[in-house]
């Protein structure tokens, strides 16, 4: 033993069994002394108590009330545009059957197209197309202009590819 | 003697607390999930496209439609092994389309193919849109069809 201070950094000397213990005892005598602290009584704490109780019930209502605006892949505008679209393809499925059949399909599914949204009638040589989206319905009737129809592809592109 | 503990309206106070937060964290966990199924779905979208590649380099035409959730034709052998086209609640579908006008600014006589998506999870088909970088996407909130060329 030189009797020099530690030097800065240095290990402090390890601690002794009995100073474990000591350390031990006097935290559990500061939570025994922390649990035996009173508390203030229930009369004084139930008024904060109901208010913080019925704000956290009321928000919780609020929260849980909220309305959810469900996801939608597509804005009404690209909805419609597809719905035209749609009766595009069908129109030119319709032609693509007539022109290798002769007459035109009995039904969409006779054409290639099964499972659509579509409605097809036809009669002689004149067919229409219906397509519904909600309370809308878009409509071709053969002979009709089609721009409105194969247009609709453009927004879908810009829809896309942004 | 003292009675120590928690009275009832601590114990309500901490569960309203919980009841918030939960309510709060719920709705975010979901757009998540979605987000990670669009990815698969974006996968197998792949896989189709490029097995309607394989096939059409090979016999010169693309794959006939087929049904829904039905391999089409001919294309079993350019899947990966053991493809389906159902999976969990997602079901594709092989679509094609002639068109003996053609597409505004694209030639007469061109056929269209696309993968018809169909799910009940609408945020899926969200993240999916989004994810999709093919030519058009077009459809309904629980089907979407999306144009391979």
């Amino acid at each position: 033993m030189t009797g020099l201070p530690p030097s800065p950094g240095a290990t402090p000397p390890p601690k002794k069994p009995w100073e474990f213990v000591d350390e031990v005892r006097r935290d559990a005598d500061a939570m025994v002394a922390d649990a035996a602290r009173p508390r203030a009584p229930l009369r004084t704490r139930l008024p904060w108590l109901s208010l913080l109780l019925v704000v956290l019930v009321v928000l919780n209502v609020l929260e849980w009330r909220r309305p959810r605006v469900a996801p939608q892949a597509f804005t009404s505008a690209e909805e419609e545009a597809s719905a035209r679209f749609g009766i595009y393809l069908a129109q030119q499925a319709v032609i693509h059957y007539r022109d290798s059949a002769g007459r035109l399909p009995p039904s969409l599914a006779a054409a290639g197209l099964e499972g659509g949204d579509i409605a097809y009638h036809a009669a002689d040589s004149i067919f229409t197309l219906e397509a519904r989206v909600g309370p809308n319905v878009y409509a071709y009737r053969f002979g009709q202009d089609l721009t409105p129809f194969s247009g609709a592809y453009t927004t879908l592109r810009m829809a896309t590819q942004p | 003697m003292t009675r120590r503990g928690f009275t009832v309206l601590e114990l309500l106070a901490v569960l309203a607390i919980f009841a918030l937060l939960a309510s709060l964290a719920v709705p975010r966990v979901g757009p998540v999930v979605s987000r990670a199924e669009a990815t698969r779905v974006i996968g197998d979208y792949n896989a189709i496209r490029h097995a309607a590649f394989d096939v059409r380099e090979t016999t010169g035409s693309w794959p006939a439609a087929a049904g829904d959730g039905e391999v089409p034709p001919g294309m079993t052998a350019a899947l990966p092994t053991g493809f389906g086209f159902t999976h969990g609640g997602t079901t594709y579908r092989w679509r094609t389309w002639s068109l003996p006008d053609g597409l505004p600014g694209a030639p007469a006589d061109t056929v269209v193919v696309a993968v018809e998506v169909t799910s009940s999870d609408a945020a899926m088909l969200v993240a999916l849109r989004k994810l999709y970088r093919g030519p058009i996407a077009f459809g309904t909130n629980n089907r979407i069809i999306l144009v391979v060329e």
